[in-house]
């Protein structure tokens, strides 16, 4: 069970020789959310609104500014780094670049056998037998054809396939997924959503699927998160969220999903939107969507809304206050 | 044993088509110095250093293919012995400047704060020391040996070394698969040689054989000052002893001249022929 409670993190801006910066990008600001065991939580935004550095501090890639992450019930950004090595194997992730998240220089099976090697006592053929199994999980058949290869010399669904067969190698029982699919070909997507679809059938284990995709997030997910320039906007249950989006971001993020009927897209309301996403370093006052929102009031302008609890969801928008 | 051979014979004229020709060049040029220095006692005929093998200052002959010295030494003999002094000391100084320089580099280049700051400072210092000067000051301080003057040129070459693997590090730290190997739950030894090195190494190699390059060009200005060790035969040296006699008997000066060009020369074109293999996109396809 993972309970993420109030995170931040905040990045300096131009450091000075004496003395701390004063501007901070805020990243992450304020970010809950629990996932049972067996929960399924997407996360959506654009890019630059701070998912995956949200992913990075649940699994301790980074250190936050504040707040706590509890993974069964053990504050993981309070442990040691002994401690947090333990806990490695439990919560792994899948990278957004395939290819840049394989060392250029390693085989696959040197890759996937390391994984082994720092965490269990097994033998080097006890760890081969391993290997080969893991191959075959992820659909990368016959084995043998691909352990002395180089990532280079796989396709993009190939590299994807080993960087997931490297995250489910110790079971974890925490799989975040950053943009699985965003590097990947078309045709290759839904081959490895499929592949993702079936080790969580698998294993029942916690996913966190990142991706500025919802229609994505959709296919895996049961619940999900939107998030708009670190801020959480909207969270609850995808279905709900999608046939009747609360908040006017995440109206303008389902109105971009494709529909292929045109019968039915022609009816769809569209929403329109003003501008660009701001800038994290200087973002609006009050309600950062507001610049944005076809529904903004004066209210908006002043004071950043409060999450409010509206049907089963959560969301921060004074039209539901 | 002819169908052993083919392939061979192959695969070399495949990897000669991917080489450049100054790496060619410098590679066989290399590697012809390097059988030289290693025959040295089987294509002599007079041991080396030995005076009055020959009468003084006689002119190149059948007997004396260089001719002889002020002490009656033979010059072709001692000019071959050199190119071993010279490679010996090259290779094993930079050998040296590579054990300080990869530590001093990999730890600044992985680890920020302190660590870093102290060590690069460290480096800019003994970077700014002219190099020569100091490996002159460290040689006259602890007497002309052998293992002293390659201990100094080690000593004075590493800081490149140092700054480049730090660079190198500092680009490839923040590369995503060292942030999955983080995630897996490498140690930080693993992912400094087992990770970042690996990747590293390529950048830095074709540095390193210019760097042979400079200490034998300093070892040989050492010994033209007369700090080398006496009781080698080193071209440096030689040549400090010919500039005396230089009037009168110019082969003294011009074969072991040569000999230490052609040295550079061929460690250039090894070195430059590196760096235009080692980056993928200078190299034709």
């Amino acid at each position: 069970m993972l309970r993420v409670i109030d995170v931040k993190k905040y990045f300096p801006v131009g450091t000075r020789i004496f003395g701390k910066s004063r501007h901070y990008l805020k990243a992450v600001d304020s970010i809950s959310f629990n996932a049972f065991q067996g929960d399924s939580i997407g996360i959506v935004g654009e890019s630059g609104s701070g998912k995956t550095t949200l992913a990075r501090v649940i699994l301790r890639l980074i250190e936050p500014t504040s707040g706590e992450v509890y993974f069964n019930n053990i504050n993981i950004l309070k442990l040691g780094r002994r401690e947090i090595w333990k806990l490695r194997p439990k919560m792994q992730m899948v990278f957004q670049d395939p290819m840049a998240s394989l060392n250029p220089r390693k085989k696959i099976k040197q890759i996937l056998s390391q994984v082994f090697e720092i965490h269990t006592n097994l033998t080097r053929q006890e760890i081969l037998e391993r290997v080969i199994e893991l191959l075959e999980k992820v659909g990368l058949t016959p084995p043998e054809l691909f352990l002395d290869r180089y990532p280079h010399e796989l396709s993009g669904g190939q590299r994807q396939r080993i960087c997931i067969a490297r995250a489910i190698a110790l079971n974890p029982e925490l799989l975040i997924a950053d943009e699985p699919v965003s590097a990947l070909d078309v045709s290759v997507r839904g081959q490895i959503v499929n592949l993702l679809l079936d080790i969580y059938e698998q294993y029942r284990i916690t996913y966190i699927v990142i991706s500025h995709d919802i229609a994505l997030i959709k296919n895996i997910c049961k619940n999900a998160l939107v998030m708009y320039l670190g801020k959480m906007v909207e969270r609850g249950e995808i279905e709900k969220i999608i046939n009747e989006p609360l908040h006017p971001y995440t109206q303008l993020l389902i109105s971009t999903i494709p529909i292929p009927d045109p019968e039915i897209a022609r009816k769809r309301k569209r929403v329109s939107v003003i501008g660009d996403i701001p800038s994290l370093l200087n973002p609006p006052r009050g309600c950062y969507f507001h610049p944005r929102c076809p529904y903004s009031m004066d209210k908006c302008r002043l004071e950043y809304p409060p999450l409010v609890e509206v049907d089963d969801r959560l969301v921060s928008c004074y039209l539901y206050s | 044993m002819a169908n052993r051979v083919y392939p061979l014979i192959c695969y070399i004229s495949r990897l000669t088509k991917r080489l450049n020709p100054r790496l060619m060049t410098g590679i066989i040029l290399i590697s012809f110095l390097i059988l030289i220095a290693l025959l040295a006692p089987l294509i002599t005929w007079y041991p080396p250093l030995k005076s009055l093998v020959g009468k003084p200052f006689t002119p190149p002959n059948l007997q004396h293919p260089f001719g002889t010295d002020d002490l009656g030494r033979d010059i072709y003999t001692n000019v071959i012995y050199g190119i071993r002094t010279s490679l010996t000391i090259g290779v094993s100084s930079v050998i040296i400047a590579l054990l300080i320089g990869v530590i001093a580099g990999v730890l600044a280049g992985y680890y920020s704060g302190i660590v870093e700051d102290v060590l690069m400072r460290l480096t800019d210092m003994t970077l700014i020391l002219p190099q020569f000067l100091l490996a002159l000051v460290i040689v006259a301080i602890f007497g002309q040996s052998f293992q002293n003057i390659i201990l100094a040129i080690g000593i004075v070459s590493w800081p490149g070394i140092a700054r480049m693997l730090r660079a190198e590090f500092l680009s490839i730290k923040e590369r995503p698969f060292i942030e999955a190997a983080r995630a897996v739950g490498l140690s930080d030894m693993r992912i400094i040689f087992g990770e970042i090195l690996p990747n590293a190494i390529p950048a830095v190699i074709p540095y390193v054989v210019l760097q042979v390059n400079t200490a034998i060009l300093v070892e040989a200005g050492l010994g033209f000052l007369g700090v080398g060790d006496p009781n080698v035969p080193s071209l440096g040296l030689m040549l400090n002893t010919a500039q005396q006699y230089l009037t009168r008997s110019w082969w003294m000066a011009l074969f072991p001249g040569l000999v230490l060009s052609f040295l550079v020369v061929a460690l250039n074109l090894l070195g430059d022929g590196l760096i235009d293999y080692m980056n993928p996109r200078l190299r034709k396809r």
